[in-house]
């Protein structure tokens, strides 16, 4: 069966084919737990599949950078230590990730490739089929508008479905997807024109409840330049709880830390764990030196990472794709989220 | 897998989901759900799930043979400690055992323990470390309400129109309560700070009052003096005709400026904020209570929120910031010696008998505190059983406890790790961490939650509540396993539980007690109080300090709580993230001091008391006054403790830990 | 692909001690072949573990002609490097590297040198000494000043002998507390600045050592009238992965592990945060 790109399938024939592919593959989904919090997890039937979301609370990033993840283990044969790396990851679905973290994916990929290649990243990747859901009613905290981050994306998917109503619009980005199809027995129809005019609708009208919130470009011109006020900082710095959640949930920060997790029997674990630039012990050296030993300082260095021209130029895109975590989990209620600092630094000078 | 569960590390009980591969817990993350953590942790909450799998965690018994501890299994320790206590009971009579529990296990566990001491051992002396931290908190919420605990929800510092915090660092002890007064802050709430420090959000404040540290009841009287005269009192207070022979009219502004060191119209203009701005919440800490007038000041707080009318309406009340994530639980489940299940007197007679039938039988008296077990070590008391509780490290004079551990016959300690009170153990019974067991925890306000097991016990460790049920057992008593049931068990013997369908539990954030209705924050004022309101008793003769800064020792040394610790640190310095923190111990010191003393920030130096000395690095800073040093508590690398007083305060037994006389040496 | 964090495993074949906390660690790689086909340049560092322990980084110490045994000296500061003092020779050091970019060389052939060393930055410093005295006369002047804090916390104190006696190069020591042997100079390493002679138009200054000493010796530098891209310097960052993934080295855009740990002032002082 040609399947062409853009292509329109009744839900439950979709979820039909993806109860097939479960059979075989891990096929990780949206579920509610009890208080109503969304988490992924990898479901054994699809009907624990939740649509009433829009965007989980922890980002996806942790299917691909684990919150801890192994490096290598090793044992000792005599005096000679033995290391060994961690075993490789089976292939998975990911299916009904939202655009904004899909951006963010791309924006990991980006960072992981090149000189040095991060295996145990692109293991993971590889691995991972991904089906994204395009959104169609944004929340108030969304500002992916702003950041080229939703809300559909034209590419960086294998699958990308909008929700028709009744049907799925399919857009296939890449020759895994259609494999997926395929493989899976999705009945697939050429997309019609009412379908494709439906989703216009569907696109414009969430572009329409989408509040612009966080205008970018004067904040990007002030960090660039350095031409934030001290005071600006030194304000921000001191409100900040150094919590740490706000890297925590970005699904574009990737910063870890390594340790050891040695066994009294001399086996033992090296593990990464992410790790956050606003935390005090990030740069400290073991002379007792720290470089960032201000939360102020911590504080620029988040926004340096995430807007300044440099690094956009760097990694051809801002480090934001607006998915809206870090206003829900600040402690700072309302201040240090990207749409607040922006518009602090668009009002100052 | 993710697994919802309550945060451990303080008193806010912040809702968080622990993430699970192959029977490890890899991250924690914030509940979304949660009605007061609403998708936020703080630093702790995020990384604090590392000490689940370090790598020093206990995972079998150890028994003390010779000198050292040895390996052991379940049976013969389990054995071990019967005999050993069984042995004692037989020589010394039960009142020669002391049982000190923790203010971080399940309210469940908390509650078997204390049946275990008073019906089973027999003991009256159990205790906890409430004593240390809230004990005058304590005395007089149950003393004025019936109930030790607060009497406004955080929530209700949503709803306030004006903020007063005493003695306490909400965004270091307990951040979620921090992070919705800076909100109101942000939002123009006026907040009054008293504090000998000023703090990093200090500056966001209305009001910053500085008093010299240990002179916070002077300050709080003219507050109430200021009210009083003024005539801004809350109409609805009783009996203000004769307030005015109280003896408050010594408590002058200007009196008490000479007294703390602030200047009289901060204190007229912090009475009219308090008095004038609407519904108000006070929110104080150890920085208060650990004096030699603790309970005084916690008195004269309470005064002040009846005098403004802060008592029984929406946004208002007295909060003490508990230091501990199930402080509120061991105070409801009667883990201090004073009091049994259900906030009711230990001496009370209908108390005994509803909770005797459970128990069998229970002593008719207060025992001994943890601080006077301490002193009667290996005199009267022969035996200590020390759960979840890092003693030697959490008691004043470090030395003298560490001896006095040392004069036991008999110290079985329970715990995750080799804490420095572990190791001069003769019994160590490893146990499971909050990860690995369900019960629920009481946070601050009296929220009741459920902790979820998430994975597997690591090695051999059983959960506190499983250990005191197997030593029960070997007593021969039979205690319920099941946590609902022993749920069910409690409620009956603590009655403001009693409303409570343990289903209910389970929604997000749980159920505030003792009115399940209560949980959105309002209102639990009014169902702890009912019709009353609590008494106006003004305390005017504060107790002088035990150790007065004098020639010798010119300096008040006090101390306070850096954001990455909690406790002793017994848990916290073992994850690898917050350990990076925090690693230098550093001592504050007024620039101009320093200036004085020809000494510069970075320096390493010799902070000197009667007791101790203590090498580390020099901060000078405006953060505090002239005249005064400022330590962190409970470093794992230099024990402020150590150099502090173990002085009683006569009400309360809570040790002055907070202040003495110092020096600083060049080192 | 391989995995980025997974050492090789190195013998230690000898280890000397230097001072009091610090020593020299010789090795070469087990693996025959990796050893064979090894080459590092100077100003480059690997990242060396203690298994179970942890990883920290150090610059290469020896001679980079001479790959296939190598030096690191460590002064023992923290837990990784108290561990690998307690390693004996014949013991194993997982080794990742070389990692970082490396001092200019080639470029700066004709040029008059000029070495400023403190304490512990000295052996980063050697990798480059030694190649450039092997080939001395593509070079003009030569000075190597070097500063510790005591006589006996000075490094290489034997090779620090055969450098005073030679000719070629001027070679001068000084320390901050003196004891009773010290006959030399006395005091921070920037006050034998005062007692050399420099064309600063043809010379090119390198410098290494603690941040505030960098500080110090780039601002008289500065003052003397030396132009930025003349003066060299190590930028020294908390480091973990050492391989420009784990963000702990990050100033501005730069990962100092991989765009350094080598920059020229002119580039230092382009950085947004200092
Ligand atoms: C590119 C590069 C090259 C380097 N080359 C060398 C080299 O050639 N030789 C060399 O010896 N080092 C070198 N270093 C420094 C070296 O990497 C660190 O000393 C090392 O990482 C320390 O690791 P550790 O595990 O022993 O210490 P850690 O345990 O990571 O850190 C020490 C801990 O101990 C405490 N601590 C240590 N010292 C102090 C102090 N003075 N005051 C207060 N607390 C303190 C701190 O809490 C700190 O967390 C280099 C570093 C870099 C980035
Ligand atoms: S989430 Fe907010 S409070 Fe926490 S570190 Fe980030 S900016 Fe600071
Ligand atoms: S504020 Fe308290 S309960 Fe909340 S995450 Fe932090 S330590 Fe945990
Ligand atoms: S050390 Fe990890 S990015 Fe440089």
């Amino acid at each position: 069966m040609q399947v062409s790109a853009k292509a329109i399938v009744p839900k439950t024939l979709f979820l039909e084919g993806l109860a097939r592919c479960m059979k075989k593959t891990e096929v990780i989904a949206p579920v509610k737990m009890k208080g109503g919090d969304i988490t992924f997890e990898p479901i054994s039937n699809v009907r624990q599949i939740t649509f009433d979301y829009v965007n989980d609370h922890d980002p996806l990033k942790r299917f691909f950078i684990p919150a801890r993840e192994e490096l290598f283990s090793y044992h000792f044969s005599g005096n000679k230590p033995v290391a060994k790396s961690p075993p490789q990851p089976k292939p998975r679905v990911l299916f009904g990730i939202r655009s904004c973290d899909l951006q963010g994916l791309a924006h990991m990929d980006g960072f992981f490739q090149g000189a040095f290649e991060d295996q145990l990243y692109w293991q993971r990747r590889q691995q991972t089929l991904t089906i994204s859901l395009a959104c169609t009613e944004p929340l108030d905290t969304c500002f992916c508008i702003c950041c080229n981050g939703g809300p559909w994306l034209e590419h960086g998917f294998d699958l990308q479905l909008t929700d028709l109503g009744e049907t799925f619009l399919v857009e296939i980005g890449s020759a895994a997807g259609r494999r997926f199809l395929e493989e899976w027995h999705v009945p697939c129809q050429s997309a019609k024109r009412k379908d494709l005019q439906l989703r216009q609708e569907l696109m414009q009208k969430c572009d329409e409840k989408m509040i612009p919130t966080a205008y970018l470009a004067k904040a990007c011109i002030q960090i660039t330049n350095n031409r934030v006020r001290e005071e600006l900082w030194d304000e921000m710095g001191a409100e900040c709880f150094s919590c740490g959640g706000c890297t925590h949930v970005c699904p574009c920060c990737t910063c870890f830390d390594v340790y050891d997790c040695p066994q009294e029997d001399g086996q033992g674990t090296r593990y990464r764990c992410w790790d956050s630039c606003q935390y005090a012990g990030f740069t400290r050296e073991a002379s007792g030196h720290n470089p960032r030993a201000k939360a102020k300082e911590r504080v620029k260095r988040r926004f340096y990472h995430k807007l300044s021209y440099a690094y956009i130029q760097q990694d051809g895109h801002p480090g934001c794709v607006g998915c809206g975590r870090c206003i829900t989990v600040c402690q700072a209620f309302n201040q240090l989220d990207v749409p607040a600092v922006v518009k602090r630094l668009r009002r100052d000078g | 897998m993710k697994i919802q569960t309550t945060c451990p590390f303080c008193g806010c009980g912040c809702g968080m989901l622990l993430e699970v591969e192959a029977n490890q817990v890899i991250s924690a993350s914030p509940q979304r759900s949660h009605p007061l953590s609403r998708g936020t942790l703080c630093i702790k909450g995020w990384n604090g799930h590392q000490i689940i799998h370090h790598p020093q965690r206990l995972t079998q018994p150890l028994i003390r043979n010779r000198q050292k501890l040895v390996p052991a299994s379940w049976r013969q320790a389990i054995t071990l400690v019967h005999d050993r206590l069984a042995k004692l009971r037989d020589d010394h009579g039960a009142d020669c055992i002391g049982v000190i529990g923790s203010v971080k296990t399940t309210t469940e566990e908390a509650y078997l323990l204390n049946r275990l001491a008073r019906s089973v051992l027999g003991t009256p002396h159990v205790d906890s470390l409430v004593r240390y931290d809230h004990a005058p908190s304590v005395r007089v919420l149950q003393a004025q309400m019936g109930y030790a605990t607060a009497c406004a929800g955080i929530l209700d510092i949503e709803k306030a129109s004006v903020i007063l915090i005493a003695g306490a660092n909400p965004k270091a002890q307990a951040a979620r309560v921090g992070s919705y007064i800076f909100q109101a802050a942000k939002r123009g709430i006026p907040v009054i700070h008293i504090d000998p420090r000023q703090q990093e959000h200090t500056p966001l404040y209305t009001l910053f009052m500085q008093p010299r540290p240990g002179t916070d009841l002077a300050l709080f009287n003219a507050l109430l003096h200021v009210i009083i005269a003024r005539g801004w009192q809350d109409p609805g207070v009783l009996g203000i005709s004769h307030l005015r022979d109280d003896g408050l009219q010594r408590f002058t502004p200007e009196y008490a400026e000479q007294v703390c060191g602030v200047p009289a119209h901060q204190i007229v203009q912090a009475a009219e904020l308090m008095a004038k701005s609407g519904p108000g919440v006070i929110i104080y800490g150890t920085g208060v209570t650990q004096q030699v007038n603790g309970t005084a000041n916690v008195q004269a707080l309470w005064n002040l929120a009846l005098l403004t009318g802060n008592m029984g309406r929406e946004g208002a009340g007295l909060i003490p910031l508990l230091s501990a994530n199930n402080m509120q639980g061991a105070i409801d489940a009667g883990l201090m010696t004073e009091l049994a299940p259900g906030h009711r007197l230990i001496k009370e007679t209908p108390t005994r008998h509803d909770v005797a039938e459970y128990w069998g039988s229970l002593p008719e008296k207060k025992g001994l505190t943890v601080q006077e077990m301490l002193n009667q070590a290996g005199k009267r008391i022969k035996g200590l059983y020390v759960v979840g509780e890092n003693l030697a490290w959490a008691a004043p004079d470090t030395q003298a406890s560490t001896k006095a551990l040392k004069n036991l016959d008999f110290l079985v300690v329970q715990d995750l790790f080799l804490t420095e009170t572990a190791a001069l153990a003769d019994v160590v019974l490893p146990a499971c961490s909050y990860a690995e067991k369900e019960g629920t925890f009481t946070n601050l306000e009296g929220r009741i939650q459920r902790v979820r097991q998430a994975i597997r016990p690591v090695g051999a460790c059983l959960s506190d509540g499983e250990i005191i049920a197997r030593l029960a057992k070997a007593f021969g008593a039979t205690f319920p396993s099941d946590p609902k049931q022993i749920f069910l068990e409690m409620q009956s013997c603590i009655p403001c539980y009693q409303q409570i369908k343990y289903a209910q539990l389970d929604q997000p954030g749980g159920v505030v007690w003792p009115a399940p209705g209560a949980q959105k924050g309002n209102g639990r004022c009014r169902a702890l109080l009912g019709e009353r309101r609590g008494g106006f008793y003004p305390v005017t003769a504060g107790a002088p300090f035990t150790e007065p800064p004098d020639d010798e020792y010119p300096f008040a040394l006090f101390t306070g709580r850096p954001v990455f610790h909690r406790r002793t640190g017994t848990m916290v310095s073992r994850s690898f993230t917050l350990d990076k923190e925090d690693p230098i111990v550093t001592v504050e010191i007024n620039t101009d001091d320093a200036k004085a003393l020809k000494l510069r920030s970075g320096w390493p130096v010799k902070v000197v008391t009667r007791r101790g000395h203590l090498r580390c690095t020099l901060v000078a800073t405006r953060a505090i006054a002239p005249g005064t040093l400022f330590l962190p508590i409970h470093h794992k690398e230099g024990l402020s403790q150590s150099l502090m007083l173990a002085a009683l305060e006569s009400e309360s037994g809570i040790p002055e830990m907070k202040l003495c006389a110092a020096k600083l040496e060049t080192a | 692909m391989e995995n980025l964090y997974l050492p090789d495993l190195a013998l230690i074949d000898r280890i000397v001690d230097e001072t009091s906390d610090t020593k020299t660690f010789t090795l070469h790689f087990a693996n025959k072949a990796l050893n064979r086909r090894f080459s590092f340049k100077s100003g480059q560092f690997v990242e060396a573990t203690v298994f179970g322990v942890g990883e920290a980084p150090f610059g290469f110490a020896s001679n980079p002609h001479t790959p296939q045994q190598f030096d690191i000296t460590v002064r023992a500061i923290g837990a990784v490097t108290h561990a690998m003092h307690a390693l004996k020779e014949g013991d194993y050091l997982g080794i990742r590297g070389p990692l970082g970019n490396s001092f200019p060389l080639e470029e700066v052939t004709d040029q008059d040198i000029l070495f400023i060393a403190g304490g512990i930055g000295l052996p980063p410093l050697k990798s480059l000494i030694e190649p450039m005295l092997d080939r001395r006369d593509e070079f003009g002047q030569f000075i190597i000043l070097y500063g510790a804090r005591t006589p006996a916390d000075r490094v290489y104190k034997p090779l620090l002998e055969t450098w005073s006696k030679r000719t070629d190069i001027q070679f001068l020591q000084t320390v901050d507390t003196p004891d009773a042997t010290w006959q030399g100079p006395v005091g921070v390493v920037t006050t034998l600045m005062e007692k050399i002679k420099l064309d600063i138009n043809r010379t090119v200054a390198f410098t290494c050592g603690p941040p505030v000493m960098i500080r110090f010796v780039i601002q008289d530098l500065l003052g003397m009238g030396f132009a930025e891209d003349r003066i060299i310097s190590t930028l020294e960052r908390y480091m973990k992965c050492g391989v420009g993934k784990c963000g702990h080295c990050a100033i501005g855009h730069k990962y100092i592990c991989v765009d350094g740990p080598v920059f020229s002032y002119r580039q230092i002082k382009r950085l947004p945060e200092r």
